[in-house]
């Protein structure tokens, strides 16, 4: 299992360079700004520099979101856009546990991302005043939106990944589809007579309801059919 | 303790069949190889060969009929069957990115099997760099190191599907004779598949020709070489070919001379065709297996 741990990681180090970039990057930034003296005004005993992480955790929070798509679209499709799968095919190697690897795989990417920056939060929400309660409630249901939206462009690009040749069209799969989710619901607002509401909470409960589903839906649907197919 | 499946053929086909749309790439191919037997698969280009291969090593699916080799049903139970063989595709597809040494410890890691010693001799024969990356490894190195990958963990059977691609006259001759010769006199179960009919003439014992997918021959090699003879007929002035033996494989009638190879030749044959009117001269003539292919693919391209 190690080595086809490490195989994983070999043949996704591009990707995990992008997202250990959008990892650091919105920190470094905050970190460059802080020191120049720029950012929001702070209020309530927040520095400058807390306001800024605050800002650039949450920006490296949604950008995961890409990383995880490049991840669920790259994992199977990869291997046969460069042959590879074929000389895996023929080592005897059970399908799970090649299936097995990958899911480790991101499943260390996204705690290794999304751990240090919750961390950071947490801390800075230890020190909140009274009045950012509204927002430390309203952000945990931020970030349910976000992770259910991670996982979503992770399934659905593993379902087409397991399906297609290409891993740029699962990638694209994978990204657009919450999208077209997001969109759908939007006219169905729209169309039902609920626009003032489009973007309420009954919005954004439906549309984590419909991508954790659907994301659910694609990883179960992706693994069956790579384990039950007999070419690489 | 021993199996029924210990004893059976080493690879058995029951009417496997592949189609690609409409094309027909294996065609009810039925075959039994022997174990410990060396099996030589030989045809023109897209007869099948290598879609034939895929099937038998469970990367492709049959869209009809069985496979099973070394008594397992090769969908059924896909690891246990490769921990026993060893496959060189046709193509190496080797991770491009690993050095050799990596993809010789990726693989070592899958195989229950590997033997250390088998891998360090190869290593040497073929004069590999562990450190070399893949990608930077000519075509016949990399076929190289695909061959040291199929017989390191001691495999029972050994499938290869044009092994030799690629491979100087040193390395080729070094492989023909230090590793497959080990291996076939090791008892060890070999197919191969190629279009270099000098090698399955110095390996196989037993040779199978496939055309269009279906299976023409499949013979013992000395056997068939022994009833597989060119009659040539000269007939005299005006004189016209007259109907063939039985078994005949093909003909050519080019002037006065008269071609005519026939499958399971007897003195009968030959006096068959000395009856004809208008031949005045015949003669037999023992063919290598490269004339005995080119005259059964022949054969069958003018029949069909």
């Amino acid at each position: 299992m190690k080595w086809l741990i490490w195989k994983e990681y070999r043949l996704n180090r591009l990707i995990l360079i992008v997202g250990a970039v959008l990892l650091v990057a919105p920190h470094a930034v905050a970190l460059v700004l802080a020191l120049r003296g720029v950012g929001p005004v702070t209020e309530g005993g927040l520095s400058r520099l807390q306001m800024n992480l605050l800002l650039s955790a949450i920006w490296s929070l949604v950008l995961s979101q890409l990383t995880l798509a490049l991840l669920g679209g790259n994992a199977i499709a990869g291997e046969r856009a460069d042959r590879s799968a074929e000389f895996l095919a023929y080592l005897p190697v059970a399908r799970a546990r090649i299936l097995a690897a990958k899911i480790v795989l991101a499943l260390v990417t996204v705690a290794l991302i999304w751990i240090p920056n919750l961390l950071i939060l947490l801390r800075i929400f230890a020190r909140l005043p009274e009045v950012w309660a509204e927002f430390y409630a309203a952000f945990w249901i931020f970030f349910g939106t976000v992770a259910i939206t991670g996982l979503a462009f992770f399934c659905i690009g593993w379902l087409l990944s397991s399906v297609l040749e290409s891993p740029t069209f699962s990638i694209c799969g994978g990204l657009v589809t919450p999208y077209l989710v997001m969109l759908g619901l939007a006219l169905l607002g729209w169309w039902s007579g609920y626009v003032e509401e489009a973007f309420g909470p009954w919005y954004w409960g439906t549309y984590r309801g419909t991508c954790l589903v659907l994301a659910l839906g694609c990883f179960a649907a992706g693994t069956w059919y790579y384990l039950r197919r007999v070419e690489p | 303790m021993t199996t029924q499946a210990d004893h059976g053929p080493a690879i058995e086909l029951v009417g496997l069949t592949k189609r690609f749309g409409r094309t027909l790439a294996v065609d009810h191919l039925s075959l039994q190889v022997a174990r410990g037997s060396t099996f030589g698969l030989i045809g023109p280009n897209g007869a099948g060969k290598s879609t034939t291969i895929r099937m038998l090593m469970g990367v492709l699916s049959p869209t009809a009929g069985e496979a099973r080799v070394l008594g397992m049903d090769v969908r059924a139970e896909p690891v246990r069957l490769k921990q026993r063989v060893g496959y060189v595709p046709e193509m190496h597809h080797v991770y491009r990115w690993m050095r050799v040494e990596e993809v010789i410890g990726f693989c070592r890691s899958l195989y229950a099997s590997w033997n250390d010693r088998t891998c360090r001799e190869m290593l040497d024969l073929f004069a590999l760099d562990p450190r070399k990356k893949v990608k930077h490894l000519s075509k016949g190195t990399l076929a190289k190191l695909s061959l040291l990958l199929a017989v390191s963990h001691d495999p029972e059977l050994l499938v290869l599907d044009e092994p030799m691609v690629g491979l100087d006259p040193i390395a080729r001759e070094e492989f023909l004779e230090g590793v497959l010769r080990t291996l076939c006199d090791r008892g060890q179960t070999v197919l191969f598949s190629t279009n270099t009919l000098d090698d399955v003439q110095r390996l196989a014992d037993t040779v199978g020709i496939l055309h269009d997918g279906r299976l023409l021959v499949h013979r013992n090699i000395e056997e068939l070489l022994g009833t597989t003879k060119r009659i040539r007929a000269t007939l005299g002035d005006g004189g016209r070919p007259g109907r063939v033996p039985a078994g005949t494989v093909w003909q050519r009638v080019e002037g006065r001379e008269w071609l005519v190879t026939v499958g399971d030749f007897s003195a009968e044959k030959v006096e068959q065709i000395r009856a004809e009117g208008g031949v005045e001269h015949v003669e037999v003539i023992d063919l290598g297996l490269e004339d005995l292919f080119k005259d059964f693919i022949k054969g069958q391209r003018a029949g069909s």
